[in-house]
């Protein structure tokens, strides 16, 4: 099969590399051929570069979101052409300056509307990109802007549309250009993403662009991948936090609305964790199309400290607590440490081991001034030198030199974050059958099953609570390691999420509807029920002939969902 | 976590009559900042999950989850009306010594060119092989100036051939016009004046290019409608052509009797040469804003009125062709051999003044990154590595 995995280059990367998981996905499907299609927000996001990340990749394609509009000077030719292109572009904004507290929970009546009006006129933008170019030209010319403005000044547009400035609307129909970039892409031909036989979106919003729009010319299944909310994190540290606020409704609106219409024309959402399911479901995702597929991690080199901890007998003479991570804000390391305070005093023998694998440095020296201030220096006796019971170690110091080590310093894995996605240092301590305290935060329960202890966060004293009752009791510590390695070996392996994947694949690819030129590379190139339009029983009462079949089942084959319909499959393949 | 926001709220009074009854009343004056300034609910939601407030939270709040508890923050906190942008310097090109320089230096190549035709016994073939290379270097100086400069601009094929022509035709074109003449190129004072003036105005020019893309910028973030734009750039360019010219203007002035002590100068050649450097400074207006094409057309057209020029003016040396050098030769016969520039160059300047004006009213020509940005090199563009 011929995959396309569709992404974007971000400007910063926060923490390591969060499309690892393609990079295994690419290295696990060794039968399958992978694409990559890139769009790329930042000059040394170069093509090469994606091709250096993924080895495996047949071809990449990148396109870039930055900097002027490719073919800015060549405006679209003739009047019929432009007054097409301002009837989609007029429908567009519209539906993007219109009041955003208007519900839009899939139920009401004009929250629909807006969105089949948004994907007729996306794609009718696209199809006028395809057939003609000249689009970034037209979207920054100023019958755009004029545009804008009246949709700006409409009456049921946001009140606080109404006071944009110039400014305001040119920035808007600048960045609006940026983010509808994919649409000139020349990604929609036989030899590219009309010839692959999935797309597959590694995050939501604006990667899946290409995909919709492959979906719309060439009936390409999409699947969305989304192992963070995509929309949520525009909200928080998209590069539009220093743009005036009436962009940022805008640009909101697009990524909302993108959002949503992307959810309803993928085949199959794939969300890492619950948390992200339920924004999926908030911006209108059916139920009946999202299937969680944990991200996994990968545990080869925890493994042999998991092992150990399962073979071993209990150590009852370890009460040493550890954690591990990126030293953040977001990880509250202070109530860890206010936590740690009423631990020492119940338990005085505890160690604390704060393992920081980067993360910012004036948090960790807070941290550490804190951590003097409520433990000072203590030894057992007046002759040998005192130490503090809590340490800040790094991994990669000769103390711990690498991951494994870290999880093995301690008997107590401990989280203690107010804000989480995905805790991918839960999983690792769970790999190294460890047992954990972890705070109530992002996926953890979902993670942590019933094998740790979940407390709420911001509570230093039922974290302390948790904590001291674990370290008293070995065995029971023992007995929620194993079973924490038990079940993160079950579920949260990375050969458990390709696997996972393969089997998506397979299933979307076989429900595809065969396309007659491709037929001979793809599996289930002609599946059983692309040549059943209908039932084979003839209605009651219905006569014979050509009237046998329902009237939408004798279109053309290869016709695309309708926009609109109730359901995100074309109606054909619901059978 | 970053502190919560202690503005005062304006629902303050009704927080002591309502008391412990309203709980949302103190997650709103915790998180007051965010929801004034957020743009959806779905904004305020993930504001509140980045800090620490789930579903559970949530639910001490008597809702379902985190988006109805939002929605519910967005709809009761007022939204704050937008700061106005601060439309400062931070996006136009930052002028250094260094640029100033750069700027300067056609004019001085054009000042040492004239000194150096002059003091080599003013030979006429050495002193137009000195022109040429003048007229080459001077335009190789100014586009390196004009690269980084505020004049920077996307330029089309065939626009530097263009100037390369009118510069040539200005210094040598009135001696070319009179068959014999007297000195031409870099010897005749006024060619050479316009030349060194044209030189050193490019400094000025940039300036005033600067000027007027600040100015327009503060029209931008004032105006409520692009009509109200409109109405308010088109006298700033009318400005800014018109403190250009004076510049020039100036510049001539001094340039002139300098070259040509006591000598009585030729309002017509020398209006020519001002209006040649007007031309040339609308048109890379024209192009810093998007519009090279059109700056191609005027400078092109301008170089085609004297080519056509030139050609009747030889071709009336051949007796059954004389007819139609008449009209060029009577305007030369009235109005001295630099009536021809002058025409040229009076009615293109014209004509791009005129588009300058409607096309320059329109927003789109004053984006943000017209000026700054940095074009994406052709081999970042839409590049694909296929194995």
């Amino acid at each position: 099969m011929r995959i396309a995995l569709l992404t974007e280059g971000a400007k910063r990367r926060p923490k390591g590399d969060p499309l690892a998981w393609c990079d295994r996905l690419v290295r696990g499907l060794t039968d399958q051929e992978f694409e990559v299609y890139a769009l790329c927000r930042d000059p040394q996001d170069t093509a090469e570069r994606w091709a250096g990340r993924y080895p495996g990749v047949r071809a990449v394609y990148t396109r870039p979101l930055w900097g002027p509009a490719p073919g800015e000077h060549t405006p679209l030719r003739g009047r019929p052409l432009r007054r097409r292109f301002l009837g989609c572009y007029r429908e567009l904004v519209a539906t993007l300056t219109a009041r955003p507290d208007t519900p839009e929970t899939p139920a009401a009546p004009g929250s629909a509307d807006l969105a089949d009006r948004f994907a007729n006129s996306l794609y009718g933008l696209a199809e006028l990109a395809r057939e003609h170019g000249g689009l970034p030209g037209a979207l920054r010319s100023e019958p755009a802007v004029q545009a804008l403005e009246a949709a700006c000044r409409a009456p049921g547009a946001a009140p606080l549309l109404g006071g944009a400035t110039v400014h305001d609307l040119l920035t808007a129909s600048e960045s609006l250009e940026r983010a509808l970039r994919p649409l000139s892409a020349p990604w929609y031909g036989e030899t590219t993403l009309g010839g692959v036989d999935l797309c597959h979106a590694t995050s939501g919003g604006p990667a899946t662009l290409p995909g919709l729009l492959a979906a719309h010319f060439c009936g390409t299944p999409l699947l969305v991948t989304e192992y963070g909310v995509r929309l949520r994190e525009h909200y928080l540290d998209g590069p539009d936090g220093q743009l005036p606020v009436r962009v940022r409704v805008l640009l909101a609106a697009l990524h909302r609305r993108l959002a949503t219409e992307s959810y309803r024309a993928a085949a199959l959402l794939t969300p890492g964790n619950g948390h992200i399911r339920r924004w999926q479901e908030r911006c209108g995702a059916p139920r009946t199309k999202i299937r969680t597929v944990h991200p996994g991690i990968d545990a080869g080199q925890l493994a042999a400290v998991g092992e150990a901890a399962e073979s071993g007998a209990p150590d009852a003479d370890d009460p040493t607590l550890v954690w591990v991570g990126r030293v953040e804000p977001a990880k509250d390391l202070v109530a860890l440490l206010h936590a740690f305070a009423r631990i020492h005093t119940a338990v005085p023998r505890a160690r604390l081991r704060i393992i920081s694998g980067g993360g910012r440095a004036d948090y960790l020296a807070q941290c550490r001034v804190l951590a003097a201030q409520l433990f000072p220096d203590e030894a057992a006796d007046s002759r040998t030198p005192g130490e503090s019971p809590v340490t800040f170690e790094e991994i990669g110091s000769p103390y711990v030199p690498t991951l494994a080590d870290a999880y093995a310093a301690g008997g107590l894995v401990v989280l203690s974050s107010v804000v989480e996605g995905f805790p991918a240092t839960l999983v690792e301590a769970m790999f190294c059958a460890r047992a954990t305290v972890s705070t109530d935060v992002g996926a953890v329960r979902e993670v942590i099953g019933g094998t740790g202890l979940v407390v709420p966060p911001r509570n230093p004293t039922a974290l302390a609570e948790a904590c001291t009752e674990l370290l008293h009791d070995p065995h029971r510590r023992a007995r929620l390691g194993a079973a924490a390695r038990a079940r993160a070996l079950e579920l949260f392996t990375a050969e458990q999420n390709v696997a996972a994947f393969r089997e998506i694949y397979l299933d979307l690819v076989a429900h595809r509807r065969p396309a007659a030129t491709r037929t001979a590379s793809a599996p289930f190139a002609l599946p059983a029920e692309a040549h059943l339009p209908g039932s084979w029983r003839p209605a009651p009462g219905a006569h014979h002939g050509a009237s046998r079949a329902p009237a939408w089942a004798r279109e053309a084959p290869r016709q695309p969902a309708v926009v609109g319909a109730p359901a995100g499959l074309p109606l054909g393949e619901n059978a | 976590m970053t502190e919560p926001c202690a503005v005062p709220d304006p629902a303050e009074p009704s927080a002591r009559r309502r008391g412990p009854a309203d709980p949302v009343l103190v997650l709103i004056r915790r998180h007051y900042e965010l929801c004034a300034t957020a743009v959806d609910p779905l904004e305020i939601a993930a504001g509140l999950e980045a800090h620490g407030v789930t579903d559970r939270t949530a639910a001490s709040y008597r809702h379902r989850d985190v988006f109805s508890l939002a929605e519910e923050l967005y709809a009761r906190v007022p939204h704050e009306s937008p700061a106005e942008v601060q439309s400062g310097e931070s996006g136009a090109v930052k002028v250094t010594a260094r640029q100033v320089g750069v700027h300067l230096l056609p004019g001085v190549i054009c000042a040492m060119a004239i000194a150096a035709a002059h003091t080599l016994d003013a030979h006429p073939a050495r002193a137009a092989v000195i022109g040429g290379g003048a007229v080459l270097l001077v335009i190789a100086a100014a586009r390196a100036a004009l690269r980084r400069g505020p004049l920077r601009a996307a330029t089309t094929r065939g626009t530097a051939w263009w100037i390369c022509w009118l510069l040539a035709f200005a210094l040598y074109g009135p001696r070319l016009l009179m068959a014999q003449g007297g000195p031409g190129g870099l010897l005749d004072p006024a060619a050479a004046a316009g030349f060194l003036a044209r030189a050193l105005a490019l400094l000025p020019a940039a300036w005033c290019a600067r000027r007027f893309a600040l100015r327009a910028r503060a029209v931008l973030a004032d105006s409520h409608g692009l009509t109200e734009f409109a109405a308010g750039v088109r006298p700033l360019l009318l400005a800014t052509l018109g403190l250009f010219t004076v510049a020039l203007s100036t510049l001539l002035a001094v340039a002139y009797p300098v070259l040509a002590p006591g000598a009585r100068p030729d309002l017509v050649a020398l209006g020519g040469s001002v209006m040649l450097g007007v031309l040339l400074f609308t048109a890379q207006l024209l192009a810093v804003h998007g519009f090279p094409a059109a700056a191609a057309a005027g400078t092109g057209g301008a170089c085609a009125v004297e080519a056509v020029a030139l050609a009747a003016e030889l071709l009336r040396h051949v007796p059954a062709l004389r007819p139609l050098g008449a009209p060029s030769h009577a305007l030369i016969a009235a109005g001295g051999p630099g009536s021809v520039q002058a025409v040229a160059c009076t009615a293109a300047a014209l004509a791009l003044t005129g588009y300058a004006m409607s096309v320059l009213g329109r927003a789109c020509a004053h984006g943000s990154d017209r000026a700054t940005a940095i074009a994406v090199p052709p081999a970042l563009a839409d590049r694909a590595v296929v194995r």
